[in-house]
């Protein structure tokens, strides 16, 4: 197929994905983007292949999706997919590696899909009843996992934080109140006002860098500098695929896509007067991860990465 | 308690019920060494004792024996890690009985790099009972071992220096703490030993000690280069249970940029995290009132903490019998001892 085709193809289908299936989180919906491709490929050499890889996740960055999570989820699957038997890369015929491919980017695909059940359950002790919890913006994961503490009989007090400059806090806040779960939208400039009463801070995640900090919406990171200051721990609820191998050292260290809205980039070269969408939190300002590989500490982060890329 | 030849009775139940006994009864708490030790033992019986035809069975009866433990002693991690540990090897058992010593098995944690393959049904697969008992025996066994040279090795690691000034806490009540210390002694010309006694005219450090009260502590502290502080359980963030009144101490020796060393064998690392684990532990632990006090105090809360969680930024290292560890680090070692899927059930 033509590059060109395969990438409006791949952005349609990511985006009636995004679209028609609410819940999906934007890594899982990049990833069966990339299988779709694989399944249609007419490639007969890697290199082609690997092409054709390649115009699909450049066009899904150009999407308005966050480039973290389709950066970080298409690099894992690329990687996984390629981890073959040395036997089978030696084939004379290439359809039987597309094949094997296929094959390995299904089981991923499945293992991802019971990502959120897995952290739902990881975390389910840390919240008793009447805990107080403090989020940030709108977050599938903390979602899912705020529903499943509530359907387990634990009664939960959320403080949602407005998030602007898109108000996505309102859309949190909206969700939990129909789940039935005691929610109060406040403002972002009341985090420091409320962060005495919290008893923990609970927020999902755009990437999670190999330093073990995080990229998430703006004002992540001036919550969790609160949090610390009075010692209130900082929760993350992160699926594996939001792994990426990014080490940013400052907020100026974060990749210009991570930070803006490709339709907000497109065409421009200053952007000083837009409003970033994302900031960088340290590790130091976490306390625990909540992923589908089990509770990590920041450090732990990096580790699993590193056993990956090497 | 924690005669290292438990009795030799044959009936399980009894068995059990003098372990469980012996562990809630009294008013101090035994060390955790002998607790540990207690607990294999019993766990050799219990290998010996019931019946099971395969893995499955095993460890369910393993589980069974832990949830009745725990019901009645929640406060004695010790108990709840060494059976795992002990799950753990009957798996390993399990897989030798089955493929052989030469083969390698997989690493059962889910790790970023195994999210591709697909899930492996060898669980299903099992050894006979017959087959793993004698062979499961002996590796339990090793863990008596392993419990019994754990002192010497955490004696072994070199941390304290010439012209020292030590701070100790929880001495009389931790033989590994005190034979750290005594064996130090030997070799090494400290300054000064202080060992903090958390009574204002309790002198019940070993006589190389000068005692202090915890309230001097913070004074002290401006002396003292180095702090090393008995470990109860060690959690996978590296924050760690330790006896009542070591978070102030801690707290005291970060101020002055002293380091804090903490004392825990093996059997000391818990698999999982707690969100709260000084409410959960200190909430059993009642306290011997007599009976007249405690009517007229009937509407009263009375605090009385065993243990204190201390964080892990207020700790330097952990001296373990297989080396010194980080706190940041603790996690890694999880995977040493315990099998995930003994972590996920809910005990």
């Amino acid at each position: 197929m033509e590059l060109e085709a395969l990438k409006s193809n791949a952005i349609s289908n990511l985006n009636s994905l995004m679209k028609n299936e609410p819940n999906i989180s934007t890594g899982l919906a990049a990833i069966k983007t990339l299988l779709k491709t694989l399944e249609i490929s007419k490639a007969t050499t890697a290199i082609e292949l690997d092409a054709e890889l390649d115009a699909v996740v450049s066009a899904m960055e150009s999407t308005d999706h966050s480039s973290t999570s389709i950066r970080s989820a298409s690099n894992l699957f690329r990687k996984f997919i390629s981890l073959a038997p040395a036997d089978l890369i030696d084939q004379p015929d290439f359809v039987n590696i597309l094949n094997f491919y296929n094959n390995r980017g299904r089981i991923f695909i499945e293992r991802v899909a019971r990502s959120r059940d897995l952290i739902g359950k990881f975390s389910r002790p840390f919240f008793a009843h009447s805990t107080r919890l403090l989020t940030h913006s709108y977050s599938k994961v903390v979602l899912s996992v705020l529903r499943k503490a509530q359907e387990s009989g634990v009664d939960l007090e959320v403080f949602v934080t407005e998030s602007q400059p898109n108000a996505s806090g309102k859309k949190m806040h909206e969700e939990l109140t129909k789940m039935g779960i005691n929610s109060t939208l406040v403002l972002d400039s009341a985090v420091g006002y409320l962060m005495e009463r919290m008893d923990a801070v609970i927020v999902g995640a755009e990437g999670v860098m190999e330093t073990g900090g995080i990229i998430n919406k703006i004002g992540t990171l001036s919550i969790a500098i609160c949090a610390k200051m009075m010692n209130k721990p900082v929760y993350v609820m992160a699926e594996s695929i939001k792994f990426v191998k990014e080490y940013p050292l400052n907020q100026s260290d974060i990749p210009e896509e991570f930070k803006y809205r490709t339709s907000v980039r497109a065409g421009r070269k200053d952007l000083s007067s837009e409003h970033p969408e994302v900031d960088y939190t340290p590790p130091s300002f976490i306390t625990l991860l909540f992923t589908d590989l089990g509770i990590l500490t920041p450090a732990a982060v990096g580790e699993e990465l590193i056993k990956l890329y090497t | 308690m924690a005669q290292v030849d438990a009795p030799a009775a044959h009936d399980i139940n009894e068995i059990r019920t003098t372990f469980v006994h012996n562990l809630a009864k009294g008013h101090t708490r035994e060390n955790s060494l002998k607790i540990a030790q207690a607990t294999v033992n019993y766990i050799r019986r219990i290998i010996a004792l019931e019946k099971y035809e395969n893995i499955e069975d095993l460890l369910n009866v393993l589980r069974t024996h832990l949830r009745y433990s725990i019901s009645l002693a929640p406060t004695e991690l010790v108990v709840r890690n060494i059976f795992l540990i002990a799950m753990k090897l009957a798996r390993e058992e399990n897989m030798r009985v089955l493929v052989g010593v030469d083969k390698e098995v997989g690493n059962p944690y889910d790790s970023l790099n195994t999210l591709w393959k697909a899930e492996e049904n060898s669980a299903n697969a099992s050894a006979t009972g017959k087959k793993m008992r004698k062979g499961l025996a002996a590796t339990i066994k090793e863990i008596l071992v392993e419990l019994d040279s754990s002192r010497e090795l955490i004696v072994s690691r070199a941390v304290l220096q010439l012209n020292d000034t030590v701070l100790t806490y929880g001495v009389s009540s931790s033989p590994t703490l005190r034979f750290f210390l005594e064996s130090a002694r030997r070799t090494i010309k400290m300054r000064q030993i202080l060992s903090v006694s958390s009574q204002l005219d309790d002198h019940s450090g070993p006589d190389f000690t000068s005692s202090i009260s915890l309230r001097d502590v913070a004074a002290a502290m401006t002396d003292v280069t180095k702090v090393l502080l008995p470990v109860s359980v060690v959690f996978p963030d590296g924050s760690a249970l330790m006896p009542a009144g070591s978070l102030s101490i801690a707290h005291a020796a970060a101020r002055h940029a002293v380091p804090v060393y903490g004392l825990a064998a093996f059997y000391k690392i818990a698999p999982y995290y707690s969100a709260d684990a000084a409410s959960a532990v200190n909430a059993q632990a009642g306290i011997g009132l007599p009976v007249k006090l405690a009517d007229s105090l009937r509407h009263r809360v009375i605090l009385s903490p065993v243990f204190d969680v201390v964080p892990a930024h207020l700790l330097s290292l952990y001296i373990s019998n297989s080396g010194a560890v980080l706190p940041s680090h603790m996690y890694r070692l999880i995977a040493d001892y315990y099998h995930p899927e003994d972590l996920t059930e809910e005990l």
